[in-house]
Formats: C-alpha cells, structure tokens, sequence
C-alpha cells in the first residue's frame, strides 16, 4: 500500500493529528504510536484532521476505537473532522457518527471542545 | 619439503642398509689412506643423508609454531652434551689409547661406540632439520639459494677437513669454512618471524636464546677440544665432526643474533601484539557474517571481541529498535551502570552528527557504584547500515587512561563490520519470520475455508449462490447459512476487522457464537445483540465485526434482515436496483445498549424474483493499478444488467468484472459474494 503519515499540532489544549495517504492495516501502527504518544503527555483531547487522507481500512478505523475509551474516561475525546465523502462513507456504514463526534472541518471540531 | 614429495617410501630400511653397511666397511678397513676415508666419509653422508630423510617425512606431518622449534633446539643441544658426556665416560673408561685398537677388534666395544656416533649422525640430522624449518619460518622471498649456498659451503669444508689431514692443505677447509661463517651470519638475519610472536613469547626467546647460545658454546668446547670426544668423533668421521662443530658454530651465531633482535623487538611487541588481536578479532567477526542465526550469540562474539581490540573492561549494545533500550549481550556490566553510561554518552553526542564515535568521561557514574563497577571512560559507535544507525556499541574502561587513537581507529572498524553482522543477522531473521508468517497465513486461509460452508443448501423457495476468495493476507470473511426451523431459513455474511491468523481466529469465534444463537433465537436483532455482547470477551478494543444476519420466512413470504455496520444489501425488483441500508453499529464497536438502540429490524414482503446481493468490501474496495476502488455503481451496474440470469451466471459476471478491474494488483482483502433470487410457490408448482 501507498504511503501514510501524521502530523501534530497544538491549538490551545486541542490536540490536532493530520492525516495524510493511505491508512490500513499496514500504516495503522504509525497512527497508534501518535496517539499513544498524546496519551503518555497527558493529553486527551484529540482532533483527527481527515482532509489529506485518501483511503481507510477497517484495521485504520479500529485505532480510533482503540483510544477512545482512554480519552474520554480522562474527560478527552477523539472528534474527527474535514472526511471527504469516500471515507466518511466507511465511516458511516459501520455507525460510528452515531458513537463519535465527527464534524465537516477542524474548527468546528475543536471548538467543540473549547465551548 | 622437495624431498618427501620425490620419495614417498619409508627409508627406514635404507637408513639402516647404510648404518649396516658402514659398520662392516669400518670392520673391514679400520685404518687406511685417503681413499679409505674418503669412501668411509661418504657412507657416513649417506646415513645422514637417510636419517634426515626419515625425520623430514616424521616431521612434516606436523606444523611447528617458532618456539617449539626453538625449544626442540634446546633439547637436541642438552641430549648431544649428554651424549658427549657419555662418550667422554666410556672413552676414559677403556682408555684413550686403545681407541684404535678396540675399534677394529672387539666387537663389543665397536659396536657400542658405533651406536654413539650412529646417534650423533641423528641427532645433528635433526639439529639440521630444526635450523632448516626455523631458516625457512615466516620467510616470503625466495631464500633457498642462501641456505643452499651455506650447505654446500658446510659439506665442502666438512670433506675439506680430509685433504687438510692427509695432505696437510688446510688453507681450502679454511677458504670453504671462512665462506660458511659468512653465510651463516646472512642466514642468522632471516628471522622476519619474531615479529610475529606475542610479547610473552618474545620474553621467552630470549631466554631460550640465552640458553642456547651458552649450550652450543659447551658442545663447541667439547667437540673442539683435545680430549676423548673428539678423538672419538675424529676416528669416526673426521668431515662430520667437523660438521657438528660447524653447526654448533652457526647456532652461536644465529641465537647471537637472534638475542639481540628480539631484544631490540621487545619494546614495540605490545603494539604489534594489539594490532595482532585486532585482525584476529576482525577475522572471526568476519566469518562470523555469513554464519550467525542466533543473534544473541552474535552480540556475545561482538561484545567479547570489542573488549579486546579497543582495551576496554565492559562491552554492550543497544539496538535503536528496542525502545526499552535493554543491553545486548553485556559483558562485564550490570544493566544499572550501563544505563547511566549510556545516558551520559547521548548526552555529549555530536547533535548533528550522530553516526561518529562519542567519547566521554564517565567517572561521575561510580557514585553509589561498587568497585566491580567502577568506570572511567567509556565511548559509543554507532552501527550503522544504508546511512541509518540500528545501534550502538558501547565500551567502557576502567583504568583511569582515556581511549586512544588507536582505540578510536579499533572501533570504528570494528563497529563497522559489526554494523554489517548485525544487518545480516537482522535480515536472516525478518525472512525467517516472513517465511514463518508465509506457513502462519497458510493456516489460517485453510482454517478459515474449512469453517466457510462446504456446499450451499438446497432450500425450496430460494436460488443460493456464493463465492469466496480469500485474500493472501486472510481477511476474515465469515458467510453460513442456517435451517433455522421448516419455514425460517437464515443466514450471516460477516466481515472481521484487521487480517491474518488473529483475524481469522475471531472469525472462527464468530462462528461458534452464531452456531449456537441459531438454535436458540431465530430473529436477526436478537442474534446480532446476543453476539455483540459474547464477543465483548474475544476482541480486542481496536477489533470489530461488520455483518448482516438475514432471515427469509417461507411462510409469511418475508425477508427480516438486521445490519450491523456492514456495507448495504443490493435488492433487485422491477429492474431497479435499491440499497438497503437499516441503521446498525459495528459489533465490537460499542458494548453499552447503544448497539441495541441503534440496531434497526428490517422487513420486506417478498416478490417472485427479487434477487438480494450481498457482499463484503473486498468486492467494492478492489483496487486498480491506480489504487482506485471498484465501486458500488459498478456492482450495482452488473447486478441490473444481469438480473434476469440465474443467481450463479451473475456472481460469475461479478467476478469477472472485478478480476479484470484489479488485473495486476494484488488482491489485498477477502471477497466474499452471497446471492439469494426469491421463487415463490407459484413458480415452484409450475416447475
């Protein structure tokens, strides 16, 4: 498979992941490293940035479900943010917008978390 | 040895032919002239000639290192002295002036002198062999006209000795022996070798030198001098007694010369030592390359070698995959002091440069330390491959000397061949658990087949046909189909998260779960709530079960599906295709009555014909060379153009469009395909 990569960035105590190429089975690793590195800081409050990120697997989407529970017993959560229709699709199918906070662009979701 | 290799025969007999055969000659002609003696001398070559012979063939089947060379030498010199002894004993036991007398007539007493200079013919062909071997040890250049030359200057002067005795012309002895001398002084200066000695056995060469030096010079004095040996030798053989003294005369001048420079050779023998261990070290880790399966046992030889070629007290690696930074193989060092060690090292690394040696002074880490711990300095080198560091290699002394240049320049080599040992035993291992996850997806495509139905139901009302094509890496696809009860026939087509042996486990799982619902529950809601909540137990946080559990009731002529996260059921009537699509989260996804809440129960009242396809993601997210997906447009597209064929003639075309839409890319996830034409009993009464 293609590539994949994160990028983080702090707004505030919003923590911002972008995601970038091909997320499955193969790159989840990568993802599952960048959140559990927000989780030794501390940190819970996460805001997935899905603009950049072409395709999702099931593996890619099970790192989200790893973490969520951490986050949000330590009053965080995972709000995910700017899916192109393709991959918010999967996303929809499988019910998540029904267990998790997901918004059309990053703003909206991190001042979710700022109000 | 040029002589054994021409004859390969035992000459034992011949030595002994011509040992027999000088024994009678000198029984026969006691005294004699010049002719006498000189046939007399030359059976006495020919029996040295014999007994070197035989000694070279028993020794050279054996290899000899300097120093036991060396040592045979200070041995053959304490037995002949002995025998000279001996001789003189015997001699002033019979009386010298019957010498001559005795020789021709007792036999006794003739042979027991015979058998004396029998064993001196040996011992000075041994002693001869012993400076040949010694002359030609370590030498490269072609030196064999030098000891040739000095030979045949040793045999000249040795005969010479005949004419000086019968004919009074001493100046050609001396003119051959002068020659001799100054071809053993060249010779003395062919010994290249002790430089490569280790400095204990430099120390010990020159005490066997010393030893010899003094021990040649008491045999000279006892050949040369007139008493009962050399008369003794003399009636004998005049050329060999000569021969001897020369000998012994060059073994002065060789262990002289010898003496002095290995003397001069014992300051800089630690140097040489060093540099000696460092390419034996490189040599093992060299061989080691190719060899090494076990990586532990390859961080043992490196660590080992490590201490030596750089002088260091402790060795250990750390592999910059390991994230707990553990010491590989450490020697000499607990796992406490090596940490400190290390973090004081990466502290004083060149930021910018971090594929140098890095060299620090650690003596701040021996607080709280015992003495066994105490370290100065210590340095780290990276190991490196294709530019990136996999690792360090760490050492450490405690001697209160900092690491050297020479040190720095040890290390570094030998942490790159370490660089390359480590990368190959790396890439022996990752195939070895490539080849051994290659047999583990085996498996787990085989189990995951057998657990898949054998063969489809034949059910009245209902046409059936399904297709599964694992993946290489097994997906954990899961379809099965259920006699639920006379009119009620159910079925599942499931799609587990993730891939390989674990997804195929909790596809196995899965299976167990619904195989034993079915018997208890036949309504598709209840089924899929009951095993979200049992499989709470088997999966991981980050595992999840996308499924469809459908129901066709023959007798109210309805279809009751439930979806959990699946992808949407394809449903042909009326040449249209729809999707059907009630809510329902993944299984797995969430575990509180969310699931339950969200779960939609779907009915339909069923017509004559209508087809019903269900599949999982491996249809629609085949890819193309350009990554793109098939889609469900296209699978739709097919279904409706084809509905009017049986169920088995449209999942043919199905896989037909999407194996030519993924020619060439690999097929990276389950498909599985499930195809259900409704016949009422119209139809079926008709049929």
């Amino acid at each position: 498979m293609a590539e994949f990569s994160t990028k983080h960035r702090e707004n505030g105590e919003v923590n911002i992941i972008e995601l970038n190429g091909y997320l499955d089975a193969h790159t989840a690793q990568h993802l599952e490293h960048a959140i559990s590195d927000l989780i030794t800081k501390n940190k819970y409050k996460v805001v997935v940035n899905f603009e950049q990120l072409k395709y999702i697997s099931s593996a890619g989407l099970g790192v989200f479900m790893a973490f969520i529970e951490t986050m949000r017993t330590n009053s965080g959560d995972i709000k995910l943010a700017g899916m192109q229709p393709s991959v918010y699709n999967i996303f929809d199918l499988l019910g998540f917008p029904l267990l998790y906070e997901i918004f059309p662009t990053e703003t909206e979701a991190v001042n979710k978390f700022k109000n | 040895m040029e002589i054994t290799s021409k004859i390969k025969q035992p000459k034992v007999q011949l030595f002994l032919i011509a040992a027999i055969g000088l024994f009678f000659f000198r029984m026969l002609f006691s005294t004699g002239g010049l002719l006498i003696s000189f046939i007399n001398e030359m059976i006495v070559l020919g029996v040295f000639y014999f007994s070197l012979l035989n000694l070279t063939q028993v020794l050279s089947k054996k290899h000899f290192s300097a120093i036991t060379l060396v040592k045979s030498l200070l041995f053959l010199t304490l037995v002949s002295i002995l025998l000279y002894n001996f001789l003189e004993g015997f001699h002033s036991l019979i009386g010298a002036e019957q010498i001559e007398l005795l020789s021709s007539n007792a036999i006794f007493v003739s042979l027991i002198t015979f058998s004396f200079d029998l064993l001196i013919i040996i011992l000075l062909s041994y002693l001869f062999l012993v400076f040949r071997l010694l002359f030609f040890l370590k030498q490269r250049k072609n030196v064999k006209t030098y000891f040739t030359a000095f030979l045949v200057f040793l045999v000249l002067s040795s005969f010479a000795t005949l004419l000086d005795k019968y004919a009074g012309w001493d100046f050609i002895k001396m003119a051959f022996t002068a020659n001799a001398i100054i071809l053993m002084a060249i010779n003395s200066l062919k010994i290249s070798w002790i430089a490569f000695l280790s400095k204990k056995e430099k120390k010990q060469l020159l005490l066997f030198s010393f030893g010899l030096i003094v021990l040649f010079g008491i045999s000279i004095s006892l050949i040369h001098s007139d008493n009962g040996i050399s008369k003794v030798l003399n009636n004998f053989s005049p050329s060999l007694n000569y021969f001897n003294l020369l000998l012994n005369i060059y073994g002065v001048i060789y262990f002289s010369f010898l003496f002095v420079t290995t003397l001069f050779h014992l300051p800089t023998a630690e140097a040489f030592d060093r540099k000696a261990t460092e390419v034996t070290s490189l040599q093992i880790l060299s061989r080691l390359i190719n060899q090494v399966l076990d990586f532990k046992e390859l961080g043992d030889t490196i660590t080992d070698l490590a201490i030596k070629v750089c002088n260091a007290d402790a060795a250990w690696i750390i592999l910059t995959d390991d994230e707990t930074k553990t010491p590989v193989a450490p020697k000499n060092i607990g796992f406490v002091t090596a940490d400190k060690i290390q973090s004081v090292l990466f502290s004083q690394r060149n930021k910018n440069n971090d594929k140098e040696i890095t060299f620090a002074s650690v003596a701040v880490c021996n607080e709280h330390e015992t003495k066994n711990e105490q370290f100065c300095y210590a340095a780290s080198a990276p190991l490196k491959s294709h530019n990136n560091v996999n690792g360090y290699l760490f050492v450490a002394k405690k001697a209160e000397v900092p690491f050297d240049d020479e040190d720095r320049s040890a290390l570094e080599t030998f942490s790159d061949y370490a660089s390359i040992a480590t990368e190959n035993a790396k890439l022996l291992k990752s195939s070895i658990e490539k080849e051994r996850l290659e047999r583990e997806l085996d498996v787990a495509r085989e189990m995951q087949g057998k657990l898949l139905p054998q063969s489809i139901p034949e059910v009245e009302h209902l046409d059936i046909s399904s297709v599964f094509v694992p993946a290489f890496e097994v997906g954990g696809d899961y379809y099965d189909f259920f006699k639920l009860s006379a009119d009620k026939f159910g079925f599942i087509i499931a799609d587990v998260s993730g891939k390989g042996i674990s997804a195929a486990f909790i596809m196995a799982e899965l299976r167990g779960i619904i195989e034993s619902l079915v018997m208890t529950f036949d309504n598709p809601k209840d089924i899929l709530v009951k095993t979200n909540e049992i499989i709470e137990r088997t999966l991981q946080k980050k595992n999840f079960i996308t499924a469809v559990f459908g129901v066709f009731d023959f007798k109210s002529e309805k279809l009751f599906l439930s979806r959990a996260g699946h992808s949407s059921i394809l449903f042909v009537r009326d040449n249209e295709v729809r999707e059907i699509l009630p809510g329902g989260v993944g299984l797995g996804l969430t575990y509180s009555g969310k699931f339950e809440f969200y779960l939609e129960e779907y009915s339909l009242q069923l017509k004559e014909n209508d087809i019903f396809v269900l599949y999982t993601d491996g249809v629609t997210e085949a890819k193309d060379g350009n990554l793109d997906d098939f889609g469900l447009p296209a699978l739709k597209k097919i279904v409706t153009e084809f509905q009017n064929e049986s169920v088995d003639t449209i999942a043919k075309k199905i896989m037909t469009q999407v194996s030519l839409f993924s020619q060439g890319s690999p097929q990276h996830d389950d498909i599985t395909l499930l195809l259900f034409k409704w016949k009422n009993n119209l139809e079926k009464q008709h049929g």
